[in-house]
């Protein structure tokens, strides 16, 4: 269970997040909404643990990732996160299969051919095809590239799985294969999701629960299965409007 | 990457020039039809013949010797210089960016002083301090250069580490070897090789420079630069004895850096898909 | 009525692969009209556009005629006020180290004979027709002190202030949030109104459909259905733009979903 406890991060003149708290239970699939500049994005790496809060503290499991003696590699073992562009989030001279193999290699202790399986094994999870691991990262269309940074994610068996925008910019049918592709994992390995993203409609799509951000506070959090009664706030209200065209 | 390097012609001609030079260097005490350093008065200024097919200098030296002996001065000196230049760059370079904070500014600072000293002055100071010799050209010049090399390679990585992969690679686990050897380097090195190979051109010109102005070689040797400053006392009566050294330290730069920017177009387009 | 722009048997193909990646388009638009040209990645929009501009890449071959006005553009490259773009990435349309006011005054200065007071009126009333009221800021501003939306609308203001007969807008929702999808749409849809004719390049289905009014349905280099907007969400013909309608509109998917489970 993840917790986030008044955390704060501010840049010189710019509050980016502004005593935020919140928890994620297990297993739930949580999205973030809100709009560019809001500060989603400085959230979810404060959450990693890529970034010092000026104060506040992020829990996991009730010890603060930025004390302690655990090392990263542990807490990456933990939490993953996905960033928007599949391509710049790839090695370009890295092969399809050393990127899928890289988390493995530094964070568990396999062997080589169990690691082999273990790539091989995503490769059918993610859907692609094995012929495409001896290609290099930048010769995959757009939605590969996403589904190879999705295996390296979940390469691990992370408990919680950070998305930050991770579905904007694909082309909707694509879009659509991935969140499909998405909810199957979660059931699949029981992960909790965040789901950072401007677009309510994918947040309503794959989330159960929604935190609504603006200017670097969360304004309202209501949980959601069809109903949209439960967001009041004005903002969210704004939000929830941009669905219909 | 090959098969980008033959269909460009600049890169064909580049690489060609480069691979004569080196191999009359390396060839020098074959091909040579003479000793260049053999000094016979009574032969001064002599016309082209088949003992001496470019004629003989103002002391009666085999002009053609001392062109083809000159290359192995040029690229013998330049080259390692380069090779170390590189190396301290890189090593340095991408330590400044990758550490950040304190470290990176004093080393960046330290680069500025360096730069601002022109490498000629320098040149002349150490070669003040250390006396004559090839050697000590060598560490003038990387004493004036290493930090334009190391400016550089810090700015590449500086660029590649505030590219999403590098997040990836450390929410992946990758620690500072890892991080160096298999992310930044391997995305730098395209980029650093084409700023070498025009490098070399410019030590090349530099060592000639220095030899011109009579700085680090001793007298008499038979290097391009040396033999352009000894034509000056013949200019108007003997203009090829400075036509000769001229061209061909025009034409190994130019071989370098036809190379070297040939290079540029082939690694950074990928407009071309 | 001469039609302003003209599509025939239009087809681009790549040299170097011998790849035909449009094929055979055949469109036309007539002035004072709208037409949605809609695809995903690969279909094909992209190219067609750029040879309308005449800005094609060296590596394409191109077969067939695009006329605009009658006469053929195939082989020419268009400059002037005729035809305005409105590019993808407000953010990187403008130059970095220019004021918006300055920008604005010299496309004006390039194309009309107006003295300085009259640029800037005009200039004026067209940032405020775009939708942005504090005109004489916006003017004195730095590219990078607006936001995204802002400098879309300081595009459209410019094809505004140049009265062009023919507006190209390029994926105008896609490098900005989705809650301005709907505002910025509105404003293509005021430039309708005041007569210009307008193209707009999407793979956004539900900014098409705010849009509205004709539109094209582009897979693999081909137009696979054509209609208005409104009758082909009602009832669309070709498995593909089913897949579309279906994959733009999650919510309506998660009930597709769940009765499939």
């Amino acid at each position: 269970m993840l917790e986030v406890k008044d955390l704060n991060k501010t840049y010189r003149t710019m509050n980016a997040v502004n005593d935020v708290s919140f928890k994620l239970e297990d297993g739930v699939s949580y999205a973030l909404v809100g709009e560019s500049g809001c500060g989603k994005s400085t959230l979810s790496k404060l959450i990693i643990g890529l970034i010092a809060p000026t104060n506040g503290e992020v829990l996991l499991n009730g010890s603060n990732i930025f004390h302690g003696k655990k090392t990263d590699k542990e807490l990456y073992t933990k939490i993953q996160l996905i960033l928007q562009d599949g391509k710049s989030s790839l090695d370009p001279h890295f092969t399809v299969y050393d990127s899928i193999a890289e988390p493995i290699r530094n964070l568990l202790s396999v062997s080589r051919s169990c690691e082999k399986e273990m790539v091989i094994n995503l490769m059918n999870r993610m859907e692609l095809d094995l012929s495409l691991l001896k290609r290099k990262a930048g010769e995959l269309s757009g939605g590969q590239q996403k589904r190879v940074c999705i295996a390296r994610a979940i390469s691990v068996s992370p408990s919680i799985l950070i998305f930050d925008e991770a579905v904007s910019g694909l082309d909707v049918i694509v879009r659509k294969n991935i969140l499909q592709l998405l909810k199957k994992i979660q059931k699949e390995q029981r992960c909790t999701y965040l789901f950072i993203t401007h677009d309510i409609d994918v947040a309503l799509y794959i989330a159960d629960h929604i935190f609504v951000m603006k200017n670097g506070s969360i304004v309202e959090e209501a949980d959601y299965n069809g109903d949209l009664s439960g967001f009041t706030h004005p903002y969210s209200r704004l939000l929830l409007e941009s669905i219909t065209p | 990457m090959f098969y980008r390097i033959r269909k460009k012609p600049q890169a064909i001609c580049g690489l060609l020039i480069i691979i004569i030079v080196l191999a009359i260097a390396i060839a020098a005490p074959v091909i040579a039809p003479n000793n260049p350093e053999a000094i016979n008065i009574a032969r001064k200024y002599a016309e082209p013949d088949s003992n001496y097919p470019l004629g003989t200098d103002q002391l009666g030296r085999c002009e053609l010797s001392r062109l083809i002996y000159g290359a192995r001065y040029s690229l013998g000196i330049a080259l390692p210089t380069l090779f170390c230049l590189a190396l301290i760059g890189l090593i340095i370079g991408t330590f400044s960016a990758y550490k950040g904070g304190v470290i990176d500014r004093i080393l960046t600072i330290l680069c500025d002083v360096f730069i601002s000293f022109p490498a000629l002055v320098a040149a002349i100071a150490i070669i003040g301090l250390m006396g004559n010799g090839l050697e000590n050209i060598a560490i003038a010049i990387v004493i004036s250069m290493w930090a334009w090399f190391t400016r550089m390679v810090r700015s590449y990585t500086v660029v590649e580490m505030g590219k999403d992969y590098i997040i990836s690679a450390r929410i992946s686990g990758c620690g500072t070897a890892k991080m160096i050897f298999r992310h930044l380097l391997p995305n730098i090195m395209p980029q650093y090789i084409v700023y070498l190979s025009t490098g070399v051109a410019s030590t090349i010109l530099m060592v000639c420079s220095f030899a011109f102005l009579g700085l680090g070689l001793p007298d008499g040797v038979a290097e391009w630069g040396a033999m352009l400053s000894d034509a000056q006392t013949g200019l108007y009566s003997h203009p090829e004895m400075l036509i000769y050294p001229g061209i061909c330290i025009l034409i190994t730069a130019a071989g370098f850096n036809l190379f070297g920017e040939a290079m540029r177009d082939i690694i950074d387009p990928e407009e071309a898909a | 009525m001469r039609k302003l722009l003209e599509i025939k048997d239009f087809s681009i193909e790549l040299k170097k692969e011998n790849k035909t990646i449009v094929k055979n388009l055949n469109f036309d638009l007539d002035t004072g009209s709208s037409l949605i040209l809609l695809g995903e990645s690969g279909s094909g929009k992209t190219l067609t556009c750029k040879s309308i501009l005449g800005v094609l890449n060296a590596g394409f071959v191109k077969t067939g005629k695009i006329l605009f006005q009658g006469g053929d553009l195939s082989n020419r490259k268009l400059y002037g006020k005729e035809i305005a773009m409105i590019a993808q990435n407000p953010m990187t349309a403008f130059d970095p180290s220019s004021r918006i006011g300055r920008h604005m005054d010299e496309t004006l200065r390039i194309h009309m004979k107006l003295n300085r007071s009259e640029r800037y009126t005009k200039c004026v009333m067209a940032l405020n027709q775009a939708g942005l009221s504090n005109a004489d800021t916006v003017m004195r501003s730095y590219p990078y002190m607006l936001s995204g939306g802002m400098l879309q609308r300081v595009m459209i203001a410019i094809a505004l202030m140049m009265d062009s007969q023919l507006i190209i807008a390029d994926e105008p929702t896609t490098a900005l949030d989705v809650q301005h999808r709907n505002s910025t749409i509105d404003s293509f849809i005021r430039l309708r109104k005041d007569g210009a004719a307008i193209l707009l390049v999407t793979h956004d289905f539900m900014a098409a459909i705010r849009f509205g009014g004709t539109i094209l349905i582009m897979k693999d280099g081909e137009i696979i259905e054509r209609g208005l907007v409104t009758n082909i969400i009602d009832k669309p013909q070709h498995p593909y733009t089913k897949e579309l309608i279906l994959a733009s509109r999650l919510s309506d998917s998660e009930r597709e979903d769940h009765k499939h489970a």
